[in-house]
């Protein structure tokens, strides 16, 4: 009687949001809760582990996003509003967290061919968890807060930049004169592709206070931002574009997203851009510190680095996800251990063992055999560790013939090629050594070109099938 | 390093001349501003740090020095407790053994090596710095660096709105000075329990050998005093230290360390007239301030008039002791660049 896991459908969503709101003590009625619906109900591919009663007891959501890297479309995925009953959260390789990831790496990662994985960790969440599934740290957000200028302030403004030039419309009315059209002439080559369908997309998911803003220039949409509004009179930013060095169009949707009443805007970003920086400034933005995040990527696509990311993307909510993620594992000590063998190293595994024995005690109390062994989290209760403890063998089982939604999951679904991708992936790693030989052999006989040629289609080869 | 020829060991007296030269020989190739070093320099970055160093070297097979992984200690208060922080700093391998294939190579090793060595709460109970992107992606992989938080960088160009002082905060006289004297221990102390809660002991010794002591010193130190009608020395209420360098590859004037009560309004506005000042003198455009995102003097700055720029450092520790874990770190270690030696 373990726990089963698979790809959930849009029919799992009710299940999925009763789970939520059982591991985080959100109810579902309140703003948070219909906010968190809303998400779920918005992600592009969920993979849900239900107990023997049908229950969703944890659940890796994850929106896709269609970027733009140095000129290739790529997919990279955001996972968002996830969520593990705190009866399962442990720590360690045998936790659920990484079941989940492991059918999720499987189902989705490399059927999609998704080239990176962004997540928001709590700092301290899940630290081994990070290390062994190679989420490296991009960076660390910032907040940037601007209380509403006074109107002649905003005015000198406009009038130093050239405002006038530029016409600001709701997002709908912008999708309605032209549904064609699309964001991706980025300036440096890179970023996600914003179009009028991710942006319907983004304002359904973002709920009843979400607004949207295009900024038109002789017709053709250069800039746009999406807010949502807080409920203290502020809004949040929630995805913000412009053409480098457009500080027009920038000053344009800064007053678009200021008027209405609005109190305060804050922006959560996570960006080395001198221009977004210096722009956002010009125009009233202090920045802060905000919850100062770590964003955290899993990458997979070749040719892609964490350096590269933090240098060259600008990411904003809609990207890095809007909220952290909940905590996902049991706590765990992130120090650094001492070097074994050290007095220090010899107290910490004492302290270690004294927990382990105290977990497998509260276990045997409850009547059952601990055969994970792993202490549960320190804000379950008793009644529901009871219940739950034995279940931790975990079963990854395909999707049950689910319509799951675009794009990832109707990839996913076939079976047959992640066989052939298997099958080809063994051969192909295990000719590597003899590839090497005739690279080495074709440099001598032919000539380095040939060889670097051979290397490069064998490169494309491996990179294809995992 | 059985087998391969290579051995670790700590720094012995007679080595500075090889490491030396060995920082010279790579640090030239990576950056054209790079001033040489020599003994007197490692004589007082090393030997005379009030809280002692941290030193090992690679010897390859002909006894030569490959490779030297360095850290300065620093004594710091957090929550009224003591502890030693260490920075790694003048980390650095012999670019002719770092051909192959080997991974990882002698530089991950001999980080390793010192990271068990002197990784420990009765050592450093945390290792910092402020490593490039690059290097920062090679210690995450192997050496199990933590990102802090990715560093901005406070800028003033002309227009510096100095704070206006109450009549009740005035009287207050700044003074350039050529040592600090003793009284910056009281400050020191005072603002470590108020203000910032987790930061290193700024005495008269740290911040003499830091900023007096160097060889050829280009700081200019300034402190503010109450001011009293008869010329005695009276308590310090703050003090800043300047100085013209290249940092993030522009020529600015650096306001490289910074301790004044927040609410001093009268030390804060004459500090930073100081500073103003030595900038124009130096004739430098730019004034550069770099502390933590959550400190109070980033915000505070920004009133001022400092625009925030991002920089491509990422604010690294490594804990070893769990009551000083990462977000307790971000959260209240207040840092300026006088805790590193990049100026």
């Amino acid at each position: 009687m373990g726990l089963r896991i698979r790809i959930a459908g849009a029919d799992d969503v009710p299940a999925i949001v009763a789970g939520y709101s059982r591991a985080t003590g959100i109810d579902v009625d309140s703003v948070a809760g219909r906010a968190a619906r809303g998400e779920i109900a918005g992600c592009d591919v969920l993979v849900v582990a239900f107990d023997p009663r049908g229950r969703v007891r944890a659940c890796l959501g994850a929106r896709t996003l269609r970027m733009r890297v140095r000129g290739r479309e790529r997919i990279f995925a955001c996972w968002t509003r996830c969520f593990i009953d705190p009866v399962y959260r442990i720590g360690g390789v045998h936790g659920l967290l990484t079941e989940l990831d492991d059918a999720f790496r499987h189902e989705v990662e490399s059927a999609a061919e998704i080239g990176l994985v962004f997540a928001r960790f709590e700092y301290e969440d899940a630290a081994w968890f990070r290390a062994r599934r190679s989420f490296g740290s991009i960076r660390t957000g910032i907040e940037l807060r601007r209380a509403i200028m006074p109107i002649e302030a905003t005015e000198r403004v406009a009038e130093r930049t050239g405002h006038g030039e530029v016409e600001v419309v709701d997002a709908l009315d912008a999708i309605a004169r032209d549904d064609a059209w699309t964001l991706d002439l980025l300036d440096g080559d890179s970023g996600r592709i914003r179009d009028a369908g991710s942006l319907a997309r983004d304002l359904e998911r973002t709920g009843e206070t979400a607004a949207a803003w295009c900024v038109l220039r002789e017709g053709r949409v250069v800039g746009l931002a999406l807010a949502r509004e807080d409920g203290d009179g502020g809004r949040t930013l929630l995805d913000w574009f412009t053409f480098e060095r457009d500080i027009a169009a920038a000053h344009a949707l800064v007053d678009a997203v200021s008027q209405g009443g609005t109190l305060s805007v804050r922006f959560p970003v996570w960006t080395r851009s001198r221009f977004l920086l210096r722009t956002m400034q010009s125009l009233g933005f202090g920045v802060y510190a905000g919850s100062e995040r770590c964003l955290y990527a899993r990458l997979s696509a070749p040719g892609l680095n964490e350096q590269w990311i933090s240098e060259n993307l600008t990411l904003t909510a809609i990207d890095a996800g809007d909220e952290d993620l909940v905590r996902l594992a049991s706590r765990e000590v992130v120090v650094t251990p001492a070097p074994p063998g050290t007095t220090s190293a010899r107290s910490q595994d004492e302290g270690r063992r004294a927990a382990f024995e105290a977990s497998r005690r509260k276990a045997e109390r409850c009547g059952k055999s601990s055969t994970a062994g792993v202490p549960a989290s320190a804000n379950e209760t008793s009644t529901e560790a009871c219940e739950a403890a034995p279940s931790t063998r975990f079963e990854v089982r395909p999707s049950e013939g689910e319509s799951a939604p675009e794009p990832v999951a109707a990839r996913t679904a076939s079976l047959s090629v992640r066989t052939v991708r298997s099958a080809a992936r063994i051969a192909g790693r295990s000719l590597f050594p003899i590839t090497a030989l005739v690279v080495i052999g074709g440099t001598m006989l032919w000539g380095p070109w040939v060889s670097l040629v051979l290397a490069y289609s064998w490169w494309r080869v491996v990179a294809r099938v995992g | 390093m059985e087998g391969s020829g290579y051995s670790i060991r700590h720094y012995e007296r007679g080595d500075e001349d090889a490491i030396t030269g060995l920082i010279n020989r790579v640090f030239e190739r990576i950056d054209a501003s790079h001033e040489p070093v020599g003994n007197d320099w490692w004589q007082w970055k090393y030997l005379d740090n009030p809280a002692g160093y941290h030193s090992l070297v690679s010897e390859g097979p002909d006894g030569s020095i490959v490779a030297h992984y360095g850290g300065i200690p620093v004594r710091v208060t957090a929550e009224g407790v003591d502890y030693q922080f260490g920075q790694n700093c003048d980390t650095c391998s012999d670019p002719a053994v770092r051909r192959g294939l080997r991974n990882p190579g002698l530089f991950v090793r001999l980080g390793q090596a010192y990271a068990s060595t002197f990784g420990h709460p009765d050592e450093d109970a945390v290792m910092y710095g402020l490593p490039s992107q690059e290097a920062f992606r090679l210690g995450a992989r192997y050496l199990d660096y933590w990102m802090m938080r990715s560093q901005y960088l406070l800028v003033a160009r002309r227009d510096v709105d100095f704070p206006t002082a109450d009549e009740k905060q005035d009287g207050v006289v700044v003074e350039q000075v050529e040592r600090f004297p003793d009284e910056v221990d009281a400050l020191s102390d005072r603002l470590a329990a108020d203000v910032h809660r987790c930061m290193v002991r700024r005495d008269a010794r740290f911040l003499n050998w830091r900023f007096a002591d160097p060889p050829a010193t280009p700081y200019r130190m300034a402190i503010a005093r109450d001011a009293s009608a008869d010329g005695t020395d009276t308590a310090v209420r703050g003090y800043a230290v300047v100085r013209p360098a290249r940092f993030i590859g522009r020529d600015a004037c650096v306001l490289v360390d910074w301790l004044v009560d927040p609410e001093d309004d009268a030390a804060v506005g004459d500090l930073l007239r100081f500073a103003m000042r030595e900038c124009w003198q130096s004739r430098r455009r730019e004034l550069f301030f770099l502390c933590p995102t959550r400190s109070v003097w980033f915000e505070c700055f920004q009133a001022f008039g400092f625009a925030v720029e991002a920089t491509h450092y990422n604010m690294t520790s490594r804990p070893y002791e769990a009551q000083l874990d990462p977000e307790y770190l971000r959260e209240h270690w207040y840092y300026t660049l006088a805790d590193f030696d990049i100026v």
